[in-house]
């Protein structure tokens, strides 16, 4: 806040009170923090009509309307997003955006990347609901400040500032032998410095098998997270650095885990621990009003062991990455300039899949990005055409050209985008729970030696509508949108045509014209249309419907045929659900009383074909939370999930023979634990003043 | 500033005194009663926007409840049992705080108490 004020008292001086106004249309990319909702009343989720890109901010408000443990359940009340069980055993979940799992998804914490290598699912189980303050979720890649990836969009979350009201937060939750604790301190805070303290645990303490097949529903666990954070609030700068460390201890698989038994089991075990470091800094510059500079600094290690029967998954990741940006207005506040230089530089050893898939590089990055808002209100004509290159060992230079574009006018605002992106897919932790099976792994296209990383292409075209405009006073909003993802090249891991192997690998191709280009090239379709609107008093409703068309390379073909024509053939990816609607309704009292219900209905997918069904049954999932406010105890809260005690019966396949070919616990439609009841309570000690 | 004769919506602004972001929280959340459709109290100006359904609720109940959050709304204070409940951060009769939040005097004029409001109806003169 301290921050906005001052930039603003910077332009004052400077330019005149005019500019001022408007300086309100950029800032320092790094100290962007998401604003807290200026509704009057809060829906929860909210799709904003300023910004160029497709965003919804997703508010304390609507986290709290369902369990929420950690960042990988927070969007149940979203139908942007949907998350679903990576594999039967380890009990992690990933999600899903724009039909794409989770890794082509950008995670940022203010801005920052922290995920990726070794976290790219995993990661998301280190971030505690508790501990987030909003969700930022932006559709389709976004800016090319933020790096190249990003294809399926950006999950940019804040936790809970250290400059804030609250002195302490504190959170205890309970579900089916599951236990969490939070709490978060705010121990220092003055005018300059601020820092706060954040722990977590979590336990899975008891052995739940509630459909009887001799395996853990959900792992034994201990998880353990401690971070500190700091925040330094200058005259002329800012700064913001901390650290955390994390540990996570899983045991999955057999029910019969550390007992003496005749035959041998199957089993599985996860350990990881992580540390983070990170620093951010922006210095304003005299001469402009928007003229800054700003670094970031991150610095990441993990060691990971695991196990998942027979099969090894060991790795060790440090990467370093540092960013540097540059801002300023040219001509007026209505023209804004970025420019900067990146850098990534990672080593990841892994062994996966009885291979070695370690790779170390550095990737350097050069960008510039121009955007243009019409007025700070949003109205009329806005657009960001960002561009970067990027270098990395052994392939020619990146090219990463994106353009957004934004016309508002009363009720509606219009959007649209091209961007181009590139990832470094990193085979093993990205694809986890594909290991959770007894199939050999067999990469295409790889001959001896280690399994480097594929390295994915994409351009993404996305257009999108929203209406927004008061009816009975009340705010009514409408939202439609369509993105297309054209992969030049994407990692498949085909598990169709036997239940012994597992093609992997990441066919690209070249094309004669356009027409071929679009009819060959993988790629995913995402269509949404939704709306909210609080229909009776103090309820609101919302309703989505989305469909998804998602499309890979059919390796199973052309490892039988070897036809070219078999090596273009695409088909359905397994697990994309084509349809989806969600309807919530959530209420708020006036004495502090909530109720929300909400329900997804998940059409059929698409399972490996080998013979057996191969088509899951659609299933609808229902959950409810009932929670009271009050100044004297804080929130306490009870809900139930999967209320129809809808269940995948056979998520480990060949269980009883564990270590003879058919076993298979990788591939999960559904939910694995039926009906659950958990309750939890939630408190902030206010500062006094 | 009501609509027409025939409308069955009012839409009308009245002055509450408040101090802060958690006031307008609870100023805007009494007010929103059944049968209000806005409520929307601005921090700077003091001035809350009323919009209701007049069939089903009067001005007067959305004052009342106003009062019994611990907000005096012009010419209808709080009782101070009533404002007793408000949260320490948000004493906004107290000088000193309405000098940090640059404000001048208070609704309540201080030293004012409870009886003598009654005295003069519960009004203040400006």
């Amino acid at each position: 806040m301290t921050f906005r004020y001052l930039r603003v008292l910077i332009g004052l001086l400077s330019v005149g009170s005019m500019s001022a106004q408007v300086a309100d249309t950029s800032s320092i990319e790094l100290f962007e923090t998401l604003e807290e909702v200026a509704i009057d009343r809060d829906p929860g989720v909210s799709i904003s009509k300023k910004a160029i890109l497709s965003q919804e901010l997703i508010s304390e408000v609507e986290l709290r309307k369902a369990a929420c443990c950690d960042l990988s359940e927070s969007f149940e009340t979203n139908a942007s997003i949907s998350a679903s069980f990576t594999d039967a055993v380890t009990g992690t979940r990933q999600i899903r955006l724009l039909g794409l799992e989770g890794p082509y998804a950008l995670y940022t914490r203010g801005n920052l990347q922290t995920m990726g290598g070794l976290s790219s699912v995993l990661g998301l189980a280190l971030i505690p609901g508790a501990w987030i303050q909003s969700i930022q979720l932006t559709k389709g890649p976004g800016s090319v400040v933020n790096g190249a990836g990003a294809m399926s969009g950006q999950i940019n979350y804040e936790l809970r500032p250290s400059f804030t009201k609250e002195k302490a937060h504190f959170n205890l939750f309970a579900g089916p032998g599951r236990f969490e604790q939070n709490a978060i301190y705010t121990w220092k805070q003055n005018e300059r410095w601020s820092s706060n303290v954040m722990v977590h645990g979590r336990q899975q303490l008891f052995r739940w098998d509630g459909n009887n097949d001799g395996y853990l529903d959900s792992p034994l666990s201990q998880h353990i997270f401690v971070q500190n954070a700091w925040k330094h609030s200058g005259k002329f700068s800012e700064a913001q650095f901390g650290l955390k460390a994390s540990a996570i201890k899983n045991i999955g698989g057999s029910t019969l885990y550390g007992y003496p038994t005749l035959v041998p089991i199957w089993s599985h075990e996860l350990q990881t621990e992580r540390y983070e470091l990170w620093a951010k800094r922006g210095y304003f510059l005299d001469g402009g009003i928007n003229r800054s500079i700003g670094t970031q600094l991150s610095a990441v290690y993990q060691d990971l062991d695991s196990y998942f029967g027979n099969r090894l998954f060991t790795g060790k990741e440090q990467r370093l990455y540092g960013n540097l940006i540059f801002q300023d207005n040219i001509f007026d506040t209505r023209h804004t300039l970025k420019g900067g230089l990146d850098f990534n530089s990672f080593s990841i050893s892994q062994d996966m899949w009885e291979k070695d898939g370690s790779y170390d590089g550095l990737c350097t990055g050069v960008y510039g990005e121009y955007s243009y808002v019409n007025s700070p209100d949003g109205e009329g004509f806005s657009m960001i055409l960002g561009q970067r290159i990027d270098v990395l060992r052994h392939y020619l230079p990146f090219y990463v050209p994106r353009l957004h574009l934004k016309y508002n006018s009363g009720p509606w605002a219009f959007r649209g985008q091209a961007s181009r992106s590139w990832r470094i897919a990193t085979l093993g932790s990205e694809y986890l729970g594909y290991m959770a099976n007894n199939r050999t792994a067999e990469f295409l296209g790889y001959s001896l030696g280690p399994i480097y990383p594929p390295i994915e292409r994409s351009n993404t075209y996305g257009i999108g509508v929203n209406w927004t405009k008061d009816v009975l006073f009340k705010e009514m909003q409408w939202n439609a949108d369509i993105f297309y993802t054209q992969f030049a090249n994407k990692v498949v891991f085909d598990f169709d045509g036997s239940t012994d192997t597992l093609l992997i690998g990441s066919p690209g191709g070249s094309y004669q014209n356009v027409q071929e280009r679009i009819l060959y090239s993988p790629y995913s379709i995402s269509a949404q249309v939704g709306g909210q609107y609080e229909l009776f008093h103090r309820t609101m409703i919302r309703v989505s419907y989305r469909y998804q068309d998602v499309k890979q390379r059919d390796l199973t073909a052309f490892y039988a045929s070897g036809a070219i024509e078999d090596y273009f053939k695409l088909e359905e990816v397994i697990l994309n659900v084509p349809h989806l609607v969600y309807v919530g309704a959530s209420y708020s009292g006036r004495k502090g009383m909530g109720i929300e219900i909400n329900a997804t209905f998940n059409s059929s997918q698409r399972l490996p074909d080998v013979g057996y069904e191969n088509r899951s049954p659609a299933f609808t999932m229902l959950n409810g939370q009932i929670s009271k406010d009050s100044p004297a105890f804080g929130q306490i809260y009870v809900g139930i999930q999967n209320a129809l005690n809808v269940r995948q019966l056979n998520p480990v396949v060949g269980g009883d023979l564990p270590f003879d070919g058919r076993f298979d616990a990788s591939v999960v439609w559904g939910p694995i634990m039926g009906r659950q009841i958990y309750a939890g309570w939630r408190y902030d000690l206010k500062f006094q003043e | 500033m009501a609509l027409g004769a025939q409308s069955k919506f009012t839409e009308t602004t009245i002055e509450v005194d408040g101090l802060c972001g958690m006031c307008e929280e609870r100023i805007e959340n009494a007010a929103y009663l059944p049968g209000v459709k806005k409520a929307d109290w601005d921090r700077e100006t003091h001035q809350l926007f009323l919009a209701f359904r007049n069939d089903k609720i009067s001005e007067e109940e959305i004052i009342a409840s106003i009062n019994e959050a611990g907000h005096d709304v012009k010419d209808h204070l709080a009782t101070d049992e009533q404002y007793a409940n408000i949260h320490g951060c948000c004493r906004y009769r107290d000088p000193e705080m309405r000098k940090q939040h640059g404000l001048d005097d208070p609704l309540c004029k201080p030293g004012e108490t409870h009886e003598e409001h009654h005295a003069h109806g519960g009004k203040h003169k400006h």
